[in-house]
């Protein structure tokens, strides 16, 4: 089944454009690979999910929408996508206008969505009539920014409303604690409070998490935002390339969006996904690295149950807490022990011996909440088809506290600057009344308080 | 001594029993000694029932090697479940010793009240060449029900340690959700490539009526294995249907000897320390007679635990919809004669324009075959029917659906609503605590 | 892309502009060598071909440069300064639609500027102003250069600001405002800059106030390291402060110091014209920067003042460009940030820097710095990879910061001075339309801004508890 893309603002197509490059170039490895049915058959599904033929021509075409406000950026991704020879953006996929919106949410949300919206959608329809079998829709936008944020939350919407029974699954890019934009925990209060009501799942990528992968996993020295863009289209590739979704299949999954949904974020107030990937490395690291399927797993195991975002630094004295405790002392205990509890998990493994890894680790019921049923919060999907040059790849994805804390604190600080009411005339200008805010923290409190209470 | 044409009539029955795959078929012989009632009989009609009831209850699914006792509780509780009433097989011993003419009754009970060979014939999956779909009025009547509003708030369940077991049903809920809509994402998908089909093969068939090719007739022309693969299950088809048909004709027989078997179970009762008995038990069983109506209340209990046969439902559907008018009745009465207060009328003003709705709609529950029709043709005059007697158009299948839909979710909006008052007005009983309703979507400029 | 219009009142207005157009064309004719007229150049300057009668072919982005035409507007009560511009190299940029011109001045008085000549050349210069925005395809914002001592720059300044808020509310109006030295040789300046203080509150969507002292003493500091001891360890052209590689070739007096302007203005524009990694647009600016209406002053920094001829630059260096760039020598009014309060600050970073050096630099100079409590992470970021002319790389820092409000009271102090003497208050309010209460009410509105500063200023040393959070009932 097909998935068509929506890149949104300057983050989102810069990592659209990655992201691309990285399931290119993966399929084009993937043929180098012993089992030649076994490659063709992956290779075949990746290509129908992201790529449309046109006829007579051999550079397949992404299945993307890429929208912003202002050219820079769009015509940059496109030509670099040309360039590279084997994909490119579809001839009329693209809608950008000459004005940015300037950082601010509600331009995006209250000027451009509306005015656009009709132009954009029909860019969307474009890409949706070329799928033979749709699966639903994958944005990619920042929290930050205010096209990414306030038209993507817009065009959700839209999407919400033209598709209501497609999936939409919403890539976040959740701006650095500091240093970006200044308005930029507003935007996000707005943009996830909003999202919670159309999106069906928020799969989310930390800047400073990256940033920390890049300097101590990459050994990145100067770390410039095309590094970073090519780690979260690593991971986002991980998890969207084709993956067998059950034990013995050689079937890969069928509605890829779908079935994520599905096994992750069933509940309508946890929609939070956090991604978390092992091993992670240079090329050249990664030539004279050999891993075990046993150890990548016991590690991201306890990245897992730690709140680590990597393999480095990890706190391995943190252990599920003794069961039969009552919620509300384990979830002050967690605090102090820094235990991590989830909802659900899906395991995503790819490479060689794949099938003698073992899921068992994680089905430990102490993981999760109390009120999920044993057992059913462990999911587990694999294939032997490595992916981008990892031998072995194990991707965890995660509805679990572990983005109650930045949550936490971007309400806060928005909370703070809202409190004396700091820039909020720069929204009121463009149609978001105070109460619109406080609409907005009373959701994402809702939010904090229901993932604190696992 | 069986007279021979008897031991034909049970013969073809068995044969047809065990031709729609039931298990534990017992042999001719038994069903004469199943008559005097003999004990040696019974462990046989204990499991010939079992497999039969086993069959057409939808979700019991018990193992064959089950111990006997279980197999007669199971048997007592369906009958007993499906409208049976005659005290005296609820009376045999747990053990499955005895009783063998009371289950030869009850078997015939069954054939003829709930028509079980045609509902097994039914349920044995047979060949089609066309591209089916069901018509299926069932869910939406049963929905009916369920949504006659109940008074039940017991304050119970606002407390408690229960929200962590709505979280649990939320999920769930959330997950059926999500199925419901994978489902739906691979209906879109085959009906698009269906139509692919359709469209591709028009004027390829013979039959002028269909113009278009199947999704099975084409794997038939590109697959030959397939072929005899379809001319076996054919085969297998006309074996059963041959079966059945011989024993429609043979039918009549049987009922009457079944007049003896009851004739010689009169007899035995006719003992005087029996006679209270056989009233009683003339009241529950006096064949044909009072089961209609004794079974009304029973017949919405069957319909929910068999699957059923065409006849069946229309029945079931047709004593729903003098349910309903009873009821509605009843609502205007009550309306008339005690209350008319806001909330009588509040109700009556919701429910009649649900719950009238089934008595008008005939829409018929079977499969149906898939034909694409030019848009012009749908003014044509209809082609010479053959196997489809009815034809249904699927846009008015599908306007009539929606206007379901509608009805059903401005319920569901009230429900909510409902549901909205009350949290509202328990919250203002607490301090300090604003209640806010879910956000919604900021009206853009 | 965006369009943007500059336009230049007064003397010091037109002088600043003309070094900015110089260096515009300096720096577009160092990135673009094929002579080809594209989107970063359309951003402040028309392509028209000549010889087909002044046909205006700027929608045709990718053609070949005929001749350019700067999207300007130029206004001097005087002819001099406009006129030598004309007859400069740099005059075939203009044509006469673009002047609004008189002869007589204003008198060093604000209120023959703003009411005098205000009402007379109202028309001409909505017209002009209309010409110019019509010329645009997408206009976005209005740079408007002036100083606040004399009379045309201050009064017709102020004005011209008015206009532009009444004709074009949706377009941005930032204001390059040049305030006068304590020793300035204009007795009424303090009169001048008070008054139109007031209209750079109300009307100005941001303001970045620069100081004459601040310019002269930088460039002195540069004078001073290119003559001393090992001389040639200074790449000339690279000093802001130097315009060799323009068109201009004779150095007129003020030049040294209206190039830091002229640097400043086109760092500000540089990540709306040029790509980059993380793009900062114009409209980004007062989104980040004004967290409440009437605060929009901005101090500025550049930094490198210079580069070394030395090539191999330590990245040490990189991290100094940062320090020094908080440094009170470098600021383009009299101040010390690290003395004041931020209620917001932003780096615009050029050139071949990554997010990864911003990042260590924020935390590395965080700590030396106080952010108001619900701004401690006020820092926003633009990364442009075009680096100004002869640099490898450049910062402009933008900050607002309470340490503007010291210049402010120095001139409410020099304006009380005159006030209480009531000297020279005739010659306003001799003018037509000009009221005592002009006086009061800019005098008080600056008082109250003070004020704003002062109460935010309170709260630096204070430990500020979050605010209470909204609660969940469970």
């Amino acid at each position: 089944m097909s998935i068509v893309t929506v890149q949104l603002g300057q983050c989102g197509n810069q990592i659209g454009q990655e992201l691309f490059d990285v399931i290119s170039k993966d399929c084009h490895n993937a043929q180098g690979q012993s089992n030649k049915t076994e490659t063709e058959a992956y290779r075949a599904c990746s290509q129908e999910r992201f790529f449309s033929e046109d006829h007579g021509k051999d550079t397949p075409s992404a299945r993307a929408v890429l929208v912003d406000m202002e050219p820079k950026v769009i015509s940059q991704a496109i030509a670099t996508a040309a360039k590279s020879g084997i994909w490119k953006y579809g001839e009329q996929s693209f809608f950008c206008q000459k004005q940015g919106s300037g950082n601010n949410w509600a331009n995006g949300f209250c000027v451009h969505g509306p005015r656009h919206e009709r132009d954009i959608m029909n860019l969307v329809r474009r890409q949706v009539e070329k799928c033979d079998r749709l699966s639903g829709f994958f944005t990619m936008m920042s929290l930050a920014g205010g096209t990414g944020s306030g038209l993507g939350t817009y065009m959700t919407q839209c999407l919400r409303d033209t598709y209501p029974h497609s999936f939409i699954l919403n890539q976040v890019t959740w701006p650095y604690g500091t240093g970006e934009v200044i308005v930029q925990n507003y935007n996000s209060v707005l943009t996830l409070s909003h999202l919670y009501q159309s999106s069906d799942a928020i799969l989310v990528h930390e800047n400073d998490t990256v940033h920390k992968i890049c300097a101590q996993l990459m050994n990145i020295k100067q770390i410039s935002f095309k590094d970073v863009n090519k780690v979260i289209a690593h991971q986002l590739g991980s998890v969207l390339q084709p993956v067998c979704t059950s034990d013995g299949t050689a079937e890969y999954k069928r509605n890829p969006l779908g079935d994520l949904m599905e096994t992750m974020v069933c509940h309508p107030e946890f929609k939070l996904l956090g991604l978390r990937n092992i091993p992670q490395m240079s090329d050249t690291a990664l030539a004279y690295s050999a891993f075990t399927w046993p150890g990548l797993l016991k590690h991201l195991r306890q990245m897992l149950i730690a709140h680590a975002k990597m393999e480095e630094g990890i706190d391995w004295q943190v252990r599920p807490p003794l069961p039969g405790l009552p919620a509300v002392e384990k979830f002050t205990g967690n605090k102090e022990s820094r235990f991590n509890t989830s909802l659900s998990n899906l395991l995503i493994l790819r490479g060689k011996d794949v099938q003698s890894a073992d899921q068992g680790a994680f089905a430990d019921p102490a993981l999760y909440t109390s009120w999920r049923p044993p057992g059913s919060s462990i999911t587990t999907w694999r294939t032997p088809i490595a992916f981008n040059r990892y031998e072995k790849l194990a991707t965890l994805v995660s509805n679990s506290q572990l983005l109650l804390k930045p949550l936490d604190s971007i309400v806060g600080r928005a909370w703070n600057m809202f409190a004396s009411r700091a820039y909020v005339h720069q929204y009121i200008k463009y149609g978001i009344s105070e109460g619109d805010f406080l609409d907005s923290f009373t959701a994402l409190e809702q939010v904090i308080s229901s993932y604190s209470n696992l | 001594m069986m007279s021979r044409s008897l031991k034909e009539v049970v013969l073809t029955l068995c044969r047809l029993l065990s031709h729609l795959g039931i298990e534990d078929v017992p042999s001719p012989e038994l069903f004469r000694r199943a008559k005097f009632n003999r004990a040696d009989a019974t462990p046989d009609f204990w499991r010939l029932l079992f497999s039969v009831l086993e069959r057409i209850t939808a979700s019991v699914t018990l193992p064959s090697e089950t111990e006997l006792d279980t197999k007669v509780h199971f048997v007592k509780s369906a009958l007993w479940h499906s409208g049976y009433g005659a005290p005296e097989l609820y009376q045999l011993p747990g053990d499955g010793s005895e009783g063998s003419r009371e289950l030869l009754l009850a078997l015939s009970w069954l054939f003829h009240k709930i028509d079980v060979l045609e509902l097994l014939l039914l349920s044995q999956s047979r060949f089609t060449a066309g591209d089916e779909t069901t018509l299926d009025e069932q869910c939406y009547h049963s929905l009916a029900y369920t949504f006659c509003p109940e008074e039940n708030s017991d304050d119970s369940v606002m407390t408690g340690q229960l929200d962590k077991d709505i979280r649990h049903l939320q999920w769930l809920q959330g997950q059926l959700c999500f199925q419901w809509r994978i489902l739906l994402a691979s209906q879109e998908e085959m009906a698009a490539l269906l139509y692919k089909i359709h469209a591709y093969t028009g004027g390829c068939h013979s039959d002028t009526s269909l113009s278009h090719l199947s999704l099975k007739e084409i794997r038939l022309i590109k697959d030959p294995e397939e072929l005899s693969v379809m001319s076996k299950q054919l085969d297998a088809d006309m074996v059963l249907l041959e079966s059945y048909l011989e024993w429609k004709q043979l039918e009549p027989l049987y009922w009457q000897w079944m007049e003896s078997v009851l004739d010689a179970r009169v007899t035995e009762l006719s003992c005087p320390e029996n006679v209270i008995k056989v009233e009683n038990n003339d009241v529950a069983f006096n064949k044909k007679n009072n089961m209609d109506s004794g079974s009304l209340a029973a017949g919405s209990k069957t319909g929910q635990m068999f699957k059923e046969p065409g006849a069946f439902k229309e029945k079931g559907a047709s004593l729903k919809t003098l349910m309903i008018k009873k009821k509605q009745v009843d609502l205007h009465e009550e309306l008339n004669t005690f209350d008319p207060s806001g909330k009588s009328l509040h109700k009556v003003g919701q429910t009649p324009s649900l719950l009238i709705r089934p008595s008008c709609q005939i829409v018929p529950t079977m499969a149906c075959r898939l034909v694409l029709r030019e848009e012009k043709k749908k003014t044509a005059k209809p082609p010479p029917e053959r196997v489809h007697s009815v034809e249904v158009l699927a846009s008015d299948v599908i306007k009539d659906l929606k206007e379901k839909e509608a009805i059903l979710s401005s319920h569901l909006m009230k429900l909510k609503n409902d549901c909205k008052m009350n949290i509202q007005t328990r919250m203002e009983k607490t301090e300090g605590v604003i209640f806010l309703p879910p956000m919604k979507n900021i009206d853009s400029k | 892309m965006t369009q943007s219009i500059v336009v230049q009142v007064g003397q010091c207005g037109n002088q600043v502009g003309c070094r900015f157009w110089d260096l515009a064309l300096r720096e577009h004719s160092s990135i673009n060598k094929k002579g080809i007229y594209d989107d970063a150049l359309s951003s402040f300057f028309r392509n028209v071909d000549t010889r087909a009668g002044d046909e205006d072919c700027s929608g045709l982005s990718g053609k070949k440069i005929q001749s350019l035409k700067a999207r300007a507007v130029l206004i001097d009560m005087e002819e001099g300064v406009v006129n030598e511009m004309l007859k400069g190299p740099l005059g075939e940029l203009f044509d006469s639609k673009q002047f609004i011109t008189d002869v007589s001045g204003s008198g060093n008085n604000w209120a023959v500027g703003h009411k005098v000549y205000g009402s007379t050349y109202r028309e001409q210069i909505v017209e002009c102003l209309r010409k110019a925005a019509e010329q645009c395809d997408c206009l976005q914002c209005f740079f408007l250069i002036h100083s606040m001592g004399g009379g045309t720059g201050s009064g017709l300044g102020t004005l011209v600001l008015n206009i532009l808020k009444d004709e074009f509310p949706e377009v941005y109006r930032i204001v390059t405002s040049v305030y006068p030295s304590a020793e300035d040789d204009v007795i009424t300046s303090p009169y001048n800059s008070v008054l139109a203080m007031r209209e750079l509150t109300e009307y100005a969507d941001c303001v970045l106030p620069i100081e004459n002292q601040a310019l002269v003493d930088i460039a002195n500091k540069i004078k001073l390291m290119s003559h001393s001891g090992k001389v040639g360890a200074i790449k000339q052209e690279t000093a802001i402060i130097s315009g060799q590689g323009g068109v201009s070739v004779q150095e007129k007096p003020f030049d040294a110091m209206n190039n830091i302007v002229a640097n400043l203005l086109l760092s500000l524009t540089s990540s709306a014209r040029f790509e980059g990694s993380l793009n900062m647009d114009l409209n980004e600016i007062t989104m980040n920067l004004v967290p409440f209406p009437r605060l929009h002053y901005l101090v500025s920094s550049l930094t490198p003042l210079y580069t070394l001829a030395d090539v191999n630059i330590p990245s040490r260096r990189l991290d100094q460009m940062f320090s020094d760039a908080f440094s009170k020598d470098h600021q383009l009014i009299h101040a010390n940030p690290k003395h004041g309060l931020y209620l917001a600050c932003a780096l615009m970073v050029r050139g071949n820097v990554q997010v990864s050096d911003l990042r260590r630099n924020i935390e590395r100079l965080k700590p030396s710095l106080s952010f108001v409590s619900w701004n401690q992470e006020g820092w926003k970021t633009g990364l442009c990879s075009i680096p100004p002319v002869g640099h490898s790389h450049s910062l402009l820092a933008l900050a607002n910061n309470t340490c503007v409000k010291p210049t402010f009271m120095e001139l409410k102090e020099r304006f009380m001075k005159l006030y209480k003497k009531k000297a020279h208050l005739h010659h306003y309010l001799d003018v037509d339309g000009m009221e005592q209460e002009c006086f009061t009410e800019a005098v008080s509105s600056l008082s109250s801004l003070i004020q704003e500063y002062d109460q935010l200023d309170a709260t630096k040393r204070l430990i500020m508890e979050d605010a209470p959070r909204l609660n969940i009932a469970v």
